[in-house]
């Protein structure tokens, strides 16, 4: 069997007495997109830091097609990092060139890879536009660009929809599941849990620096055994409310509560019978439940039931 | 490693050149401020230099030389008899340089050997020295002739004693190799070296903080995730600075001499100082960006630090005189001006401000080499 495009092995990283990586391991195949599903301050972005050379393990290994990491090798990765990380006052066209020097492309090639990776993105047309020019999600569409330019083994996407408007997102979107169906390995980290559902082919579940769960999204699914996700929407105020949402977390088969103020979600066993006991704790502490959703299994109940967290917490 | 060194220098004089506020503050602020200040000035500086003359030969020769000297002068510059030690005739103040006419002097002459005048100066003021330098050539040039005229008379059997005496006595011509030491020079060839330099810090420190800025908006990060060393990264940063730093000076330099008839002296002695000048500066820069904590600390300090250097190496004004005097050798910007006057209005050539420039490369090269460490250890890794 050939080797991994990726494999991670027991990675560390600390900064001072806080560990931002606990023992981290995953791989990812060839032609395979890899979700890393984790809220804001799991460990993502030290994570693909790692992975990307741009920084050091405290411990633990990164192999790349079955070799270590080093700087000759930093070419089989193209890193799409969560900030534009593009020169405002050059133009697209003169960021690609730039970036893709430095890649050791040359002449007619680089030209025809630019080419290439803007019509991609569908940038074709402001090439020789300004960056600063550009609105948020073409500036992030050029971002990523910039990661395809020469043609790396391991596409790594850091969070690239956040802040954009849902058209370029979807354009986002779109082109990254084409670059997963090309047959190049995708990395792709995001809080979204929609997007990880509708791109990745396997999802890791990162929370406080750890992988807590791996796998397909029907294998996730699976942790949640007989568990549904109970939405209740309901008015009354911000304490009433945290003192149900405490009566709920104690209640038999309960194994996730989320939501403030308007919107609890309860991850639960059998769900629907939880729905009568807690419409009537809610009116003992003086709410009033205005509805009531029994939600379809999805990646969200999964870190819930995980954690006892949202998402977006 | 050099072709990354050479694209990540050029990247940074693309963006350079897009940024129109970098040419102001290159070429069209020192121009303009040079001109004003010409404007305000006149035509050019007036020296005033004294030089001593020692004479610790006692012979005749020897006092008609002291005499014919004291009574000559002018134009800025005077000279008048020395009593005591000359180290101590410099240390009063009232001489700028003493030429010191050593014991035995006349007998060298009338045996026709060689004879061998000393110049005692400061360093702090490079022009009188040259001044007085020139003058001490002039007067070798007449005892050579004296010298010839003995041996000649001496084989001719003739008395050398009235020709000796003429030729001793001749008012040294004030000029050396390169031409006629004026007594006034451009005030542009002065002020527009002075603020290119105070600018220079601005702009120089602008590039050297753009490696902090690169991380922050996550430009360096993208570089670094390529096969890029970070030696690279760091090299092309400096080559960057560098080019822009000397070719806006230069651009100032001909532009002030070419358009407004500023000479600022022996062209290849001038560029070796900007280059000299350029990379102190640039040195300068990268060590207050790599011990500086934040970006905005490194700026601050960068415009302190550019401003006390500016004002004690004496760029808004010509001649200071006791610890503003002093103070100027310490900074990079006096020791640039010492040479800039030196070659403008001594006339001086390339050997004569060697000094000068390899001190200016070695506090360069000694504050990029511990700047460069700290840039190291605080952005690439």
């Amino acid at each position: 069997m050939a080797a991994p495009v990726l494999q991670v092995t027991d990675l560390v990283r600390r900064f001072g007495d806080h560990t931002a990586v606990d023992r981290v391991s995953f791989q990812i195949q060839p032609g395979e997109t890899y979700g890393l599903l984790g809220p804001n301050g799991a460990g993502k972005t030290t994570t693909i830091s790692m992975i990307a050379g741009l920084l050091t393990p405290d411990s633990g290994e990164v192999e790349l097609l079955g070799e270590p990491l080093t700087s000759g090798r930093k070419s089989l990765i193209g890193l799409v990092p969560q900030d534009i990380a593009l020169y405002p006052d050059l133009s697209a066209l003169e960021n690609l060139q730039f970036f893709g020097k430095l890649q050791n492309l040359h002449g007619e090639h680089l030209k025809q890879r630019i080419a290439h990776v803007l019509d991609v993105v569908g940038l074709t047309d402001r090439a020789k536009d300004r960056i600063d020019t550009y609105s948020g999600g073409m500036k992030r569409r050029a971002n990523i660009a910039v990661g395809l330019l020469h043609e790396p083994q391991l596409l790594i996407l850091d969070e690239p929809t956040v802040g954009v408007d849902p058209q370029s997102r979807n354009s986002i979107l779109e082109a990254v599941d084409v670059l997963g169906g090309s047959g190049m390995a995708v990395l792709y980290t995001t809080h979204y849990m929609e997007e990880a559902e509708r791109l990745c082919d396997r999802v890791g579940i990162i929370d406080s620096g750890r992988l807590i769960a791996e796998g397909t999204r029907d294998e996730l699914m699976q942790r949640l055994g007989e568990n549904s996700t109970v939405t209740f929407r309901v008015n009354g105020g911000a304490e009433q409310t945290h003192a149900w949402r405490v009566e709920l977390a104690g209640m038999p088969g309960v194994s996730g509560v989320q939501g403030e103020d308007g919107q609890v979600a309860v991850v639960a066993a059998n769900g629907p019978s939880l729905i009568a006991p807690a419409v009537q704790a809610a009116q003992s502490h003086g709410l009033d439940v205005v509805g009531v959703e029994v939600a379809e299994p999805d990646l969200e109940a999964v870190f819930l039931h995980l954690t006892g967290k949202a998402l977006r917490d | 490693m050099w072709r990354h060194v050479w694209l990540i220098a050029a990247n940074g004089l693309r963006r350079s050149l897009r940024d129109r506020s970098i040419l102001i503050q290159a070429i069209v602020a020192p121009i303009l401020i040079a001109v004003v200040v010409g404007a305000a000035f006149g035509s050019g500086f007036s020296l005033n230099v004294t030089v001593g003359i020692k004479d610790a030969d006692g012979s005749d020769i020897s006092e008609q030389i002291a005499q014919g000297l004291t009574g000559a002068g002018g134009d800025g510059i005077a000279f008048s008899s020395v009593d005591a030690d000359a180290d101590a005739a410099l240390d009063s103040g009232a001489y700028d340089a003493v030429i010191v006419l050593p014991a035995g002097l006349s007998d060298a002459v009338l045996s026709g050997e060689p004879a061998q005048l000393d110049v005692v100066g400061e360093a702090k003021d490079p022009l009188a020295q040259s001044v007085a330098e020139s003058v001490a050539a002039g007067i070798a040039a007449n005892l050579q002739t004296a010298r010839v005229t003995a041996v000649a008379a001496t084989s001719a059997g003739v008395d050398a004693g009235p020709a000796i005496q003429r030729a001793v006595t001749a008012t040294p011509p004030l000029t050396v190799e390169q031409g006629e030491v004026t007594g006034t020079f451009s005030v542009m060839a002065y002020f527009a070296p002075g603020v290119a330099m105070l600018f220079l810090f601005f702009i120089i420190g602008n590039g050297a903080r753009s490696i902090i800025e690169e991380r922050r908006e996550g430009t360096l990060p993208r570089i670094l995730a390529a096969p890029v060393s970070p030696a690279s990264v760091l090299l092309g940063k400096t080559v960057g600075v560098l080019i822009v730093g000397i070719v806006s000076m230069t651009l100032v330099w001909l532009i002030t001499w070419l358009g407004f008839g500023a000479y600022w002296g022996d062209p290849i002695g001038v560029f070796l100082v900007i280059v000299a000048a350029v990379v102190a500066i640039a040195g300068i820069s990268l060590l207050i960006t790599g011990l500086a904590r934040t970006e905005n600390q490194a700026d601050a300090l960068t415009t302190i630090i550019a401003l006390l250097f500016a004002v004690a190496g004496g760029t808004f004004f010509y001649g200071a005189s006791g610890v503003l005097s002093d103070l100027r050798l310490f900074t990079p910007n006096g020791q640039a001006l010492a040479a800039f006057v030196n070659l403008a209005a001594a006339q001086a050539d390339v050997v004569e401000v060697l000094p000068q420039i390899l001190l200016l490369t070695g506090i360069g090269v000694g504050c990029a080499a511990v700047g460069l460490v700290a840039l190291r250890n605080k952005v690439l890794t």
